[in-house]
């Protein structure tokens, strides 16, 4: 019995990091698509494996770094 | 599989937008329908604030960005706080807003809510699988 998690980070300029954790396939992009067409828009998406996600905090923050490049 | 994604956030529902405005101290004025915006001319609004002062704050449905933008008078601005860091607010706000309410629908319960010190809100939320 897998638990979904759902983490946000909602910045002050109202910008939204979002990270997906806990689905098979692509059933992660079902879990959020209306979430997303109700806060905005998508900027940025990337894809994790389960194995990247054991040192989460570590690649999360490198995965902001990288993200952050492109604004 | 799971995914990372940067949202840039668009004022687009009037629920949750009426809900930000309320949660961060601010009125909706059900009654003033216009505000004097940009040059002065009175624009009529969808949702229309009182602030105090001379300072009339609305917002109105756009269909170019296809979501709710900002109309007042910034000559008239005499706001505690300036007019982008009040927009900032706003949508911050309104992001919490509609990820709290939407995730509420899905069934996911929150597990960890800080405020941290950069400003930013970090929401942690999870839902166990049936």
């Amino acid at each position: 019995m897998p638990q979904k998690t759902l983490r946000f980070k909602i910045h002050q300029d109202g910008r939204v990091e979002e990270t997906v954790e806990g689905f098979t396939g692509n059933s992660c992009n079902e879990a959020t698509k209306n979430l997303e067409d109700a806060l905005g828009k998508v900027t940025v998406k990337k894809r994790t494996s389960d194995a990247f996600i054991s040192n989460e905090n570590e690649n999360l923050k490198q995965l902001n770094n990288e993200s952050n490049v492109t604004f | 599989m799971s995914h990372f994604s940067t949202i840039k956030t668009k004022l687009k529902e009037a629920e949750p937008l009426i809900k930000a405005l309320n949660n961060l101290g601010y009125k909706i004025n059900k009654e003033e329908k216009f505000v004097k915006g940009y040059r002065g001319k009175f624009t009529a609004v969808d949702i229309s604030m009182n602030l105090p002062g001379d300072t009339k704050v609305g917002f109105k449905w756009d269909n170019n960005s296809n979501a709710y933008e900002l109309v007042t008078d910034l000559d008239l601005w005499k706001f505690e706080i300036p007019v982008e860091r009040f927009i900032s607010k706003v949508t911050q706000m309104y992001a919490y807003q509609t990820i709290i309410s939407k995730t509420n629908e899905d069934g996911y319960q929150i597990v960890e809510q800080k405020n941290k010190n950069d400003g930013s809100i970090e929401l942690v939320l999870t839902k166990w699988d049936n």
